[in-house]
C-alpha cells in the first residue's frame, strides 16, 4: 500500500512497504518505481525482512533497564492536564468538524447534537463513546465527562431566536438516532452498539 | 467494539488487522480489563507466548485513551520486552561491533515515537496493529541508516583494491559461487540454512549486499528488454559489476556458512 504522498519519508515509505500483505518482487519492483529515491532504503529493508527470524525468544533484561524505558514512555506521553480536558470539539474548524462526522458514519446533524450535549450521555453506547474519542484524539473519560455536562446552546443560537435562547432539553441516544435524518442503513448500525 | 484501523491508502483503502489478531482484539474487548491484561502478559511480564504483539499494541493505545495508568504501564513494560527480543533476534552481537548501543538507540527511538503518536492520536501505530514484526524490522532499518552501523564484524574477502568491481574474477571465486549457488535463491526455503545466512549476509559490505537482496527476491542481473527491472539498473551500474559483487559475496558467504556448518559438525 504505497503512501499517495510523493514527499514521504522514508520511515513512512518503508513502514509501507513492510506491512505489504502481497509480499514478493513485484510489490518491491513496485516501490522501487514509485520512490527511486528510497532505491537503497527499500533494497536494505527488503532483505532485512526476509532475514526475519520466524521465532522470537524472550532475552533477561534488568529491572531497571524496563523501569527505565517506562519512565522515558511516560515523560514523552506527558500528564493528563497537559492535555485539553474541556470541550473536546472546541478546536474543531468546520471542515475538521464534517470530516468528524464522515469518520462516526454519522451526519452533521447528529454531531451537533452531541456536541451540545443534546443526548444523555449516559444513553450513548459505549463502543460509540470509544470511537468519539479516538476521532477527537481525547482521553475517553475527558470526552464522557464533557459530555455528561448540561445541554448548551449552539454557538449561532443567540443571533438566530427572537426571545431569550435556552438550551433544549436532552433525548436519549436512540431517541436521537432515529430523529436526526440518518439512513436507515446508519440507524440500524447505532442502535446495534446499544445492544 | 474495536475499533477499525484508520489510515488509509487511497490505492487501497483502510489498512487491516491480520484476521487472527481482529478476532482475539474483539475476544478481548468483552473481557474485563483486569482480566484482558492477564490474557496478553504472563505473571512474569512477558508477552504470552500465543499473543501477537499487534495486540498489545491495540491494548496499550487503548489503555492511554481510556487513562488507564495500571494497564498502560503493565502493557507497555510487555511490549518493551518484546521490543528488546525482537532486537537481539535481529541485530545480535555478532552482527556488528555496536550492535548493543545501536540496539538502544532504536529503542529508545522506538519509545519517544510511540508515546508521540498516543498523545498526538496519530496513525503512525497502525502500521505495528497491521504487521508489529514487519513494521519494527522497518523502522530498525530507518535507525540502522541513519547511526550506523559503523563496522562489521567480519572483514570482507575483497576490498576495492585490486579486485575491484571492474575487474575479473579469480576463476576460484566465481568456481566457488556456481558451485554454492547453483540451485538459485529457492535455496531460501531451507530453515536450517536461512538461520546462518541471515547473519552471514549482514557482514556483507553494502554493495554486495544490495546485489544479493535483489538476487533474492528473484531480480534477474540484466534482461534485454528495457522495461524490465534489473538489478544493473536498479543500482545504476553495469551488468559485470553486479556479477562481480555477486561471486564476491558469494565466496565470502560460502566460506561464513561453511564455517557455520563446520562448528555445527563438531
Amino acid at each position: 500500500m504505497p503512501p499517495s504522498d510523493p514527499s514521504s519519508t522514508e520511515e513512512e515509505v518503508l513502514l509501507a512497504f513492510a506491512v505489504e500483505p502481497q509480499r514478493d518482487r513485484s510489490t518491491l519492483e513496485r516501490y522501487l518505481a514509485q520512490y527511486p529515491e528510497h532505491t537503497s532504503a527499500l533494497i536494505e529493508c527488503a532483505l532485512e525482512l526476509m532475514l526475519l527470524p520466524t521465532e522470537i525468544s524472550p532475552v533477561w533484561l534488568a529491572d531497571s533497564a524496563i523501569e527505565a524505558g517506562w519512565q522515558q514512555f511516560r515523560t514523552q506521553l506527558g500528564t493528563r492536564s497537559e492535555r485539553p480536558a474541556e470541550n473536546p470539539f472546541a478546536t474543531l474548524s468546520p471542515a475538521a468538524f464534517k470530516t468528524l462526522a464522515i469518520r462516526l458514519c454519522i451526519n452533521n446533524l447528529l454531531l451537533l447534537r452531541i456536541r451540545d450535549r443534546g443526548i444523555r450521555a449516559a444513553s450513548i453506547p459505549g463502543a460509540f463513546m470509544r470511537q468519539l474519542a479516538t476521532e477527537l484524539g481525547a482521553p475517553l473519560k475527558a470526552v464522557a465527562d464533557y459530555l455528561a455536562g448540561p445541554p448548551c446552546l449552539a454557538p449561532s443560537s443567540a443571533f438566530r431566536s427572537p426571545g431569550k435562547p435556552a438550551a433544549a432539553g436532552q433525548v436519549d441516544f436512540s431517541d436521537a438516532v432515529k430523529t436526526s435524518q440518518l439512513t436507515v442503513d446508519q440507524q440500524n448500525r447505532l442502535l446495534a452498539m446499544g445492544n | 467494539m474495536v475499533e477499525p484501523l484508520r489510515k488509509v491508502s487511497k490505492k487501497h483503502g483502510l489498512y487491516r488487522r491480520r484476521a487472527e489478531v481482529q478476532s482475539l482484539l474483539e475476544r478481548l474487548d468483552l473481557v474485563e480489563a483486569a482480566d484482558r491484561i492477564g490474557e496478553l502478559v504472563d505473571a512474569g511480564g512477558e508477552l504470552r507466548a500465543n499473543v501477537p504483539p499487534e495486540a498489545l499494541v491495540h491494548f496499550i493505545r487503548r489503555a492511554w485513551r481510556e487513562d488507564d495508568a495500571a494497564a498502560l504501564e503493565r502493557l507497555f513494560k510487555a511490549l518493551y520486552r518484546r521490543v528488546q527480543a525482537s532486537l537481539a533476534a535481529t541485530i545480535p552481537n555478532s552482527r556488528m561491533a555496536d550492535a548493543e548501543s545501536i540496539r538502544g538507540e532504536i529503542v529508545s527511538r522506538f519509545i519517544d515515537r510511540f508515546a508521540r503518536d498516543c498523545r498526538e492520536n496519530g496513525l503512525w501505530l497502525d502500521f505495528y496493529e497491521a504487521q508489529f514484526k514487519r513494521a519494527l524490522a522497518a523502522f530498525s532499518t530507518t535507525v540502522l541508516r541513519s547511526i550506523g552501523p559503523s563496522t562489521n564484524k567480519t572483514t570482507p574477502l575483497m576490498g576495492d583494491g585490486e579486485h575491484s568491481d571492474e575487474n575479473e574474477l579469480a576463476p576460484e571465486v566465481q568456481k566457488a559461487a556456481a558451485e554454492f549457488f547453483a540451485e538459485g535463491p529457492s535455496f531460501f526455503d531451507d530453515p536450517t540454512f536461512r538461520s546462518a545466512l541471515g547473519p552471514a549476509i549482514n557482514t556483507l559490505p553494502p554493495d554486495q549486499k544490495a546485489v544479493i537482496g535483489l538476487w533474492l527476491q528473484g531480480i534477474p542481473i540484466d534482461a534485454k528488454d528495457p522495461n524490465t527491472s534489473t538489478i544493473a539498473r536498479l543500482l545504476k551500474c553495469d551488468e559485470r559489476t553486479v556479477r562481480n559483487r555477486r561471486d564476491r559475496a558469494f565466496k565470502a558467504l560460502r566460506k561464513i556458512l561453511e564455517e557455520v556448518k563446520s562448528n555445527a559438525a563438531k
